[in-house]
């Protein structure tokens, strides 16, 4: 799980942490343009996770996790 | 007389004693008599037995419902028809209204507000009763109801593979939250197998640990059909569960009791999905949001640092390379002038001692010239008297004598305007004393002389 990339959720809390600090904080410039960098690029990067996001929809039955396939039939 | 009224009287008051009593009221019965008029009211009446109840819907109250006002579940598929437009007679419908009396006829009627179909009949008995004992040992408690996680990442579902409510399901997940894994726990959902199969799934689901809430769902059905759902055996599975569970059980009846024993119930599979997971925009618009403060913090973090270079720069411009060379050339200047000045002074100095000395040189050089010259003088004189004496022409001598000699000649300075006094004897008259008046006296001028008479003798310091 940790070698993944960072959540939606992390990212967006650590967005809001960024412009917290850059809002109240006396960050040189250097900090101040990395810290806002880093903020642009986890909005883009949360943009992107919502844009891929999809579930993964999985059957259990019998102890067996096996992928879901929607059946087209009606009941 | 008094006691007798008029038949307004009676109605009127017939017809405030009902509208006070019943101002609201919800009424279940069996539709019969149904008309259409072209003027759109839907008349009706709703029977139990052998009561009937006459209602009327007008036009104005009737609304497609956008969603449903029982239980605010906004419907996905865009609004429903009216039930006035889909009742049929032999239906059964929970009907909502107040009571009036409609005196041109002597009836009492309820005007709708909304009415929904019911599917209760025999089996709402049984149903009452369990929900009774059930509540009675507090599997309906409100306190012992959990939130629902939202945004769970991992969610069970109890429900049939196939069909309307795990197609609902799925399609809704689809267009929300951030990714999920749903894990679909398949049973039947109707029919004798279902309660226990249900209820293993859940406590299946529960127990397994994975899971961080279970939705328990199952399409719209008759009553018949959802009576799984009524079953005590999933009831208290539901209440058992060590997670979660949110029921989405057909809207279409009433609450069944897995619905009451549920932590929380969605009127719908899709219902349950919607309380599950934000749509997509709302993230978007979170991140939009803090994009833009992120944004305006910079913004104004460079602003600052702009300002402050500013001011840097205006302070570093009056120490930078150039305003010190410029600041050097001044000096240079400076110092160049006074060089100028002092050299100037200096030769005129020099110029000055110099004159001086050629000053001193050339007085040195009269001096001794005078005193050479002194000398000279003081040598040549004895040597001067010596030439003259030795030197002089006789020739020059006569000249100066005749001179002198001229210098003495009296009647010389006649010419000049003097004259000369002589007595008639041809003496020079000296004083007055040898003059007396009547007496002649010659005076002598350089042209010539006039013999004159002596009319008064004035001795200077006399009288005048």
């Amino acid at each position: 799980m940790k070698k993944k990339e960072p959540s939606f959720e992390e990212r967006l809390a650590r967005l809001q942490a960024i412009v917290a600090s850059l809002e109240s904080g006396n960050a040189p410039l250097a900090e101040s343009v990395a810290l806002y960098k880093e903020g642009i690029a986890h909005a883009a990067a949360c943009r992107e996770q919502i844009e891929r996001a999809r579930h993964d929809i999985k059957v259990c039955s019998e102890g067996a996790v096996t992928p879901f396939e929607m059946s087209e039939e009606d009941e | 007389m008094d006691s007798i009224l008029s038949v307004r009287q009676v109605t009127e008051r017939v017809k405030q004693a009902v509208e006070v009593r019943f101002p609201y009221v919800w009424v279940q019965g069996e539709v019969t008599n149904l008309s259409r008029p072209s003027s759109g009211h839907v008349y009706f009446s709703l029977k139990e037995g052998d009561c009937l109840l006459n209602c009327v819907w007008f036009r104005g109250q009737q609304k497609d419902e956008a969603f449903d006002p029982l239980t605010g579940e906004v419907w996905e598929d865009g609004p429903r028809p009216s039930a006035a437009r889909t009742m049929e007679n032999g239906q059964t419908l929970v009907c909502a209204g107040h009571l009036t009396v409609y005196g041109a006829r002597g009836q009492y009627q309820m005007v709708l507000d909304f009415a929904q179909a019911a599917g209760l009949g025999l089996w709402h008995q049984q149903f009452e009763e369990m929900k009774r004992r059930l509540a009675a040992e507090g599997l309906f408690d409100a306190e012992r109801k959990r939130p629902i996680p939202r945004e769970p990442k991992r969610v069970a579902v109890v429900t049939a593979p196939t069909g309307a409510a795990i197609r609902d399901f799925i399609r809704i997940a689809g267009e929300r939250g951030l990714g999920s894994e749903i894990r679909i726990c398949p049973t039947p959902v109707q029919g004798e197998d279902a309660p226990p199969r249900i209820a293993d799934a859940l406590r299946q689901a529960g127990n397994d640990g994975w899971a961080e809430v279970i939705a328990l769902i199952r399409g719209g059905g008759s009553v018949q059909d959802l009576w799984a759902f009524n079953d005590e055996r999933v009831a208290r599975a539901v209440h058992a569960s060590p997670i979660p569970v949110l029921a989405g059980i057909g809207h279409e009846i009433d609450h069944s009791i897995a619905d009451f024993t549920a932590d929380f119930s969605a009127a719908t599979p899709s219902h349950a999905a919607q309380l599950l997971w934000q749509e997509r925009r709302i993230f978007e618009q979170h991140v939009d949001g803090l994009e833009l403060a992120l944004m305006q913090a910079m913004e104004r973090r460079l602003e600052l640092f702009s300002s402050k270079v500013e001011q840097g720069g205006r302070a570093l411009a009056l120490l930078s390379p150039l305003e010190r060379l410029r600041m050097q050339e001044e000096r240079l200047d400076s110092l160049l002038r006074r060089m100028d000045s002092s050299l100037t002074a200096h030769i005129a100095q020099q110029l000055q001692s110099l004159e001086r000395l050629s000053l001193r040189l050339e007085n040195a050089g009269d001096h001794r010239l005078d005193l050479l010259e002194l000398a000279l003088e003081r040598a040549s004189a004895p040597v001067g008297r010596l030439g003259r004496l030795v030197g002089l022409s006789q020739e020059h001598e006569l000249s100066r004598l005749e001179l002198r000699l001229r210098a003495l000649d009296p009647y010389e300075p006649l010419k000049r305007g003097y004259a000369m006094a002589l007595a008639e004897d041809g003496t020079f008259l000296r004083s007055v004393e040898q003059a007396a008046p009547g007496r002649n006296v010659i005076v002598e001028l350089a042209d010539g002389r006039l013999v004159t008479v002596v009319n008064a003798v004035e001795r200077k310091g006399d009288g005048a």
